[in-house]
């Protein structure tokens, strides 16, 4: 895109624009066809022509001025579309996110004390010095189990947390799945009419890893979880009992950013197990290449020394 | 009776019954994981579909607003809905197509978000942008009815004028259904010229129902209000004649069914009056029938009389 030195473009509401500049863009798009009245068309291009004009404002004005600019600022999307990873995590991006904020002081359970920094305004405050530690815990056992290739289930039942769940498990690939929607009873201890004979027989129905973003509306599912030995991280408020889950992330399960957050740093620590398993994988293959290679040799030295013999 | 241990040469293992040939328990197969990351939904096929589709809709609109076609005002986008009916498979085709029984609630959220591409589809076709509008249209056609084609082709007959300028109608209510003929009055001046006097004689409108006139076939006022208000409504009282067969039902019914069959013939003969009758719901063909009578009460909502004991 070249730019022109040209006189700065002076913005006016688009019904009495006027084109005071040469279009910066290099090409020109076709005018769209209005199958309308000519009435239309012409206000129709008007707006369009305003709101070519406010783009190419914007790009002018953007290399001008302040560096930060919207490329390098946070924006509300970043939560979901780009997480970070739980090394990079802080204490100011949780509380940038919501994660100290708790339930009301009467719907404390008592083996959630623990985890609360204090009251304030009648909500409890969530200790995030003891949030962060319990998040990299959680991180490093999906790391692990990401690495020994197993399977991580990502279950969000409400509307607002179906993207976040969805994008964890497309990150894991293969190993990724979702729920978005309600938990059927019998998911896990009854397979075999959830999911039909030769389903259940042929493929692997229990996922090694469960993490659940709102364990409250997700009880039964937890028992199940607790019948069929399957490991369980949540993210537990304070009207929650935190042991109702195996590897338990003390910090706010209304905040859709929050779970955005802490789901999106747990899959980015599953990509990296199962990147530490394709590496294992192709190492130990190189071994067995190698072994194969020296036995072949191995082989061939002996039938030359018998040859010889 | 207990063995000796401390006289035997036996080992504990082997006194408590292991013996060496026993084989290791062996570790369960490895079964494959699923394919579908939405396996645990248990209804994979159907959620797969809804999300592609989603995520299809978001692609188009972000080109369209890259291309400044969206946002669009809803005047605009009145004008450019698609003028064809949707033709959509039904739900035990789609649920085939799927490979899935589909819910009513599942299958109408999978025709909305279609729909809405239909709409985007438009919008592409009015900014020139075809190749989109055809990438859109094999999306869509996977969703379509085979036989749409000859469905569309099928149009309703509409009513004509014979060449006597009459119409033919068939209007319907309760048990009652009416064949109407209605034929426009020749001019007063025409008839006058013809007689002795050359006075000037109003229009009037001749109702002639089974061969009688209006009057005498329906006692109740009421009736013969029913059937002139398509006339009145739109101001053509004296302009036509009516001409109706009328068998079935009752008195109410068979008013309500001559009105009818007039007002499908009067917006023939008198398009502008179209809106006039729709307003006055006359060219709405009443579906209230006689409710039935069900067991356990006197009629169709009559209960018999509570007794305390």
């Amino acid at each position: 895109m070249g730019y022109r030195a040209l006189p700065i473009p002076i913005a006016r509401p688009f019904s009495t624009y006027r084109p005071l500049l040469v279009r910066i863009r290099p090409a020109e798009p076709v005018e769209p066809e209005w199958p309308a009245s000519p009435g239309i068309e012409k206000k129709q291009r008007e707006i369009l022509e305003y709101r070519r004009h406010q783009r190419d404002l914007i790009s002018f004005f953007s290399r001008l001025g302040s560096t930060q600019t919207r490329e390098n600022s946070w924006r509300p999307h970043h939560s979901l579309h780009r997480p970070r990873s739980p090394k990079e995590l802080t204490l100011s991006a949780l509380i940038a996110a919501g994660a100290h904020m708790g339930h009301a002081r009467s719907s404390t359970r008592p083996p959630f004390l623990p985890y609360i920094y204090g009251y304030r305004s009648g909500i409890a405050i969530i200790d995030l010095d003891q949030t962060l530690p319990h998040l990299r815990r959680a991180a490093n056992v999906t790391r692990a189990i990401a690495a020994a290739d197993g399977t991580v289930l990502f279950v969000g039942t409400t509307e607002a947390l179906g993207p976040a769940v969805r994008k964890a498990a497309e990150r894991m690939g293969e190993n990724g799945f979702h729920l978005d929607s309600r938990w059927i009873p019998g998911l896990l201890t009854n397979p075999f009419e959830v999911f039909g004979e030769e389903t259940s027989r042929t493929t692997n129905v229990k996922p090694d890893l469960i993490v659940f973003l709102n364990p409250l509306q997700n009880l039964k599912a937890l028992r199940e979880c607790a019948i069929a030995r399957v490991p369980t991280i949540a993210i537990t408020d304070s009207n929650t009992d935190p042991r109702i889950v195996l590897y338990p992330i003390p910090a706010n399960d209304e905040s859709v950013r929050t779970a955005e957050l802490i789901v999106g740093a747990l899959s980015i620590a599953g990509r990296e197990g199962l990147q530490v398993r394709d590496e294992r994988r192709s190492a130990q293959a190189k071994m067995n290449q190698q072994a194969e290679q020296g036995r072949e040799q191995e082989m061939a030295e002996r039938e030359g020394q018998n040859i010889g013999q | 009776m207990p063995i000796s241990l401390a006289s035997s040469s036996l080992t504990l293992r082997e006194g408590l019954g292991f013996t060496s040939n026993m084989a290791a328990p062996r570790p369960p197969p490895i079964l494959p994981k699923p394919e579908s990351p939405s396996f645990f939904t248990a209804q994979a096929n159907f959620y797969d579909t809804l999300t592609g589709l989603e995520s299809t809709k978001r692609q188009i609109r972000q080109i369209l607003t890259r291309q400044y076609l969206l946002p669009i005002s809803t005047k605009r986008r009145a004008i450019l809905k698609p003028k064809d009916r949707a033709m959509w498979q039904p739900v035990d085709q789609l649920s085939g197509t799927l490979n899935h029984t589909l819910r009513t609630s599942h299958y109408r959220q999978l025709i909305g978000v279609l729909n809405e591409i239909r709409v985007f589809r438009s919008i592409a076709m009015a900014g020139r942008l075809e190749t989109l509008a055809e990438e859109i249209d094999t999306v869509l056609s996977q969703f379509e009815r085979p036989d749409k084609e000859r469905l569309l082709a099928n149009k309703a007959k509409a009513i004509q004028m014979d060449e006597y300028g009459r119409t033919y109608a068939v209007g319907r209510r309760k048990e009652s259904h009416a064949r109407v003929w209605v034929i426009p009055t020749k001019m007063p001046q025409e008839e006058a010229r013809k007689r002795a006097f050359p006075t000037f004689i109003p229009p009037v409108t001749e109702v002639l129902i089974n061969n009688t006139p209006l009057s005498r076939y329906f006692d109740n006022p009421a009736d013969r209000e029913k059937v002139m208000l398509p006339f009145k409504v739109t101001g053509t009282v004296g302009k036509y004649n009516v001409f109706a067969i009328v068998r079935g039902g009752g008195t109410t019914g068979q008013a309500g069914a001559i009105a009818l069959g007039i007002s499908k013939g009067l917006k023939v003969h008198f398009p502008n009056g179209k809106p006039l009758l729709r307003q006055v719901d006359l060219l709405r063909r009443d579906p209230r029938m006689v409710e039935r009578k069900k067991t356990g009460l006197a009629k169709a909502r009559k209960r018999y009389t509570w007794v305390k004991r």
